[in-house]
């Protein structure tokens, strides 16, 4: 349904274009969440910014497509492309404050989009509070007249849900939606994301760091470091077979649990490279233990199984190395 | 636990809120009633969601904004009642390390500026050589290069910058240290660096620290013990690994249920209660349900 190739987004710094995002793939089903994961910097959020078109003055897509049932909206004109977003294509962000009109009441910014799709004998209000009670704000007929600020962070969350689904959107972008939230809130709200997802069969691009939600609400999963994709399969054997040494050191860091406490958490030492000084080939090599010296060169993301993609030149070997467990145990993922 | 470095006593923080158009002002009970010891080389972890009053709890034991009512001690001497003045010479006993280093560290002033600071302040160098030296052993201490002294904070990452913030908490050796949700804003790769620095230091310095986060996971590896706080009191608090295992109270059940789980395996078998929380106040009277696990009664207050 959403095909991403090459895509390539450039940011302007001192005159030169540097590469944000730098060649990314991505495909999205129908009835999908594909999560897209990396650390800030990593170009996660400028992907979706650039597949929604809504790069702001400094950004600029350079290069690739985006497939859209066959229509590169890359090629679009603003003008064209306006109905698509919001109708087909939604999206939502961290912070609903700033993605919602702070001037106009909660039903009015409903209001237009169940506009947008006329029907016999529709009841824009009834529609409205409908909306709001499904995405689980209570008293939704006093709360459709108030604006957003009299509402708390996670009930404007679930507004800017409300007007997402309101479409009924074929995607939806969603960019760290409950980052800034509590855990409990989260909870409810991806929950209620997925539930709508399921049930209108549209597909969830989830752009996320936490690899928590990726492990409970992802079908597939897309590992990003420093511009580009290291590493994608589905969320099971990712998470059961990691094979590049970027995403397995990201899973050794995470404190679990469900797991007895370790002594010290395996970190991986070491930053990402900074945007204007990013090394030939690899970009992980700096902090990586498996480097060789074919890691000067970039290696292509490949399958190391069927299904299974990683950007490693070595990901055969740490694949091998995981059979047994003890290996597992024993290999780093950091220096 | 040996004497402890942190007694708080009933500590509550009220804020007269500006009051609806209609009726009085009403008084905002942001912390109510809650009684907290730190040991030395202790962590005592404090979890709870926006709102709950646990940065204000951090604050009013640091007499950052000095608590309304209850009794605060450091070391055994009382804190809390005393007037700025009297406040000054311990301030270098108690030490923070906040979330955002971008907003905590002064712009304008050399990274070894800064962590010199505390040192001036207290006077606790009159020859600059020494006191270039000790900013350089602090340096060492939290993995930042010499060179780093001579650098502005905007030319390192988030993670540096916390180390930045930790090396001028850590500069006059405190007793305790509090770090409001220190690692929260940076990468999981960064964090794990940072949280392993700060237990680093904890075993070397054996500061008592109090690790106010929302982060359950970080929590729970970094705290010896952990305190659930909820509207404004302590639901329940609990030796980390026996309040993961075992959570009485409802609402820690319900925090724990909603953090998701790095596997999909375990999160496939998983079954949460999803419905709403009740947000309503559990009794502050806290009972010893096992050695040094404390829970708040099970049902709310009755609605005012």
């Amino acid at each position: 349904m959403l095909q991403v190739r090459s895509l390539k987004t450039a940011v302007k710094i001192d005159g030169t274009d540097h590469l944000i995002v730098n060649g990314v793939d991505l495909d999205l089903q129908a009835g999908e969440t594909v999560a897209l994961v990396g650390e800030s910097g990593s170009g996660k959020s400028v992907t979706a910014l650039s597949i929604a078109r809504l790069l702001g003055r400094h950004l600029r897509t350079v290069g690739g497509q985006v497939l859209y049932n066959g229509r590169d909206l890359l090629r679009l004109s603003e003008r064209q492309m306006r109905p698509l977003r919001g109708r087909e294509i939604s999206v939502v962000f961290q912070e609903p404050m700033t993605s919602l009109n702070p001037v106009l009441t909660v039903f009015t910014q409903l209001a237009e989009i169940i506009r947008r799709r006329p029907a016999e004998g529709l009841d824009v209000r009834a529609r409205a509070v409908e909306l709001l009670d499904s995405v689980g704000i209570s008293l939704p007929e006093a709360r459709v007249d108030m604006y957003p600020h009299q509402l708390s962070g996670g009930m404007r969350q679930r507004v800017m849900l409300a007007i997402a689904i309101a479409a009924r959107p074929r995607v939806m972008i969603a960019d760290e939606p409950t980052t800034a939230l509590d855990v409990t809130t989260q909870a409810q709200i991806l929950d209620l994301m997925q539930f709508h997802i399921r049930e209108m069969r549209a597909g969830m691009l989830l752009i996320t760091h936490d690899m928590g939600v990726v492990a409970r609400y992802a079908d597939r999963v897309n590992v990003m470091y420093s511009g580009g994709i290291v590493e994608r399969a589905s969320v099971s054997d990712l998470f059961a077979r990691p094979s590049h040494p970027y995403t397995r050191g990201l899973l050794k860091s995470i404190a679990r649990l469900d797991r007895p406490r370790v002594a010290r958490l395996p970190a991986i030492e070491g930053l990402p490279p900074p945007l204007t000084a990013r090394p030939a080939g690899c970009p992980f090599q700096p902090r990586c233990s498996f480097r060789i010296e074919r890691c000067s060169q970039m290696p292509p993301l490949e399958p190391v199984t069927p299904g299974h993609d990683s950007a490693c030149w070595r990901a055969g070997d740490l694949l091998d190395s995981m059979m047994p467990p003890a290996a597992l145990a024993a290999t780093g993922g950091g220096a | 636990m040996s004497t402890p470095v942190l007694v708080a006593d009933a500590v509550c923080k009220y804020f007269s809120g500006s009051g609806s158009l209609f009726g009085a002002s009403r008084v905002i009970e942001a912390v109510d009633q809650v009684d907290l010891q730190i040991g030395a080389s202790e962590t005592l972890g404090l979890v709870g969601e926006s709102g709950s009053g646990k940065s204000t709890l951090g604050r009013a034991l640091l007499q950052l904004d000095p608590p309304t009512a209850g009794t605060v001690s450091l070391d055994g001497q009382t804190i809390s009642g005393l007037s700025n003045s009297e406040l000054r010479p311990l301030r270098r006993h108690m030490q923070m390390i906040f979330q955002d280093p971008q907003s905590s560290l002064n712009p304008r002033m050399s990274v070894g500026s800064i962590i010199a600071e505390p040192l001036q302040i207290a006077r606790e160098f009159t020859d600059r050589r020494a006191l270039r030296k000790r900013v350089q052993d602090l340096l060492d201490l939290v993995r930042l290069p010499a060179s780093a002294a001579q650098r502005y904070p905007y030319e390192f990452s988030g993670g540096q910058r916390q180390r930045i913030g930790i090396a001028r908490a850590i500069a006059l050796n405190p007793k305790l240290i509090i770090a409001d949700e220190a690692v929260s804003s940076l990468d999981v790769s960064i964090q794990a660096q940072i949280i392993n620095l700060l237990m680093d230091l904890q075993r070397e310095f054996k500061f008592a620290c109090l690790f106010i986060a929302h982060d359950l996971a970080v929590v729970r590896h970094i705290a010896d013990r952990i305190a659930v706080m909820f509207l404004g009191r302590i639901v329940e608090l609990a030796p980390s690994d026996r309040l993961f295992e075992n959570p009485r109270h409802p609402y820690t059940r319900a925090l724990l249920d909603a953090v998701p789980i790095p596997d999909p395996e375990v999160e496939a078998k998983r079954t949460r209660s999803t419905g709403p929380i009740i947000r309503r106040r559990y009794p502050a009277t806290l009972t010893e349900v096992a050695p040094g696990h404390f829970v708040a009664p099970l049902e709310p207050e009755p609605k005012p």
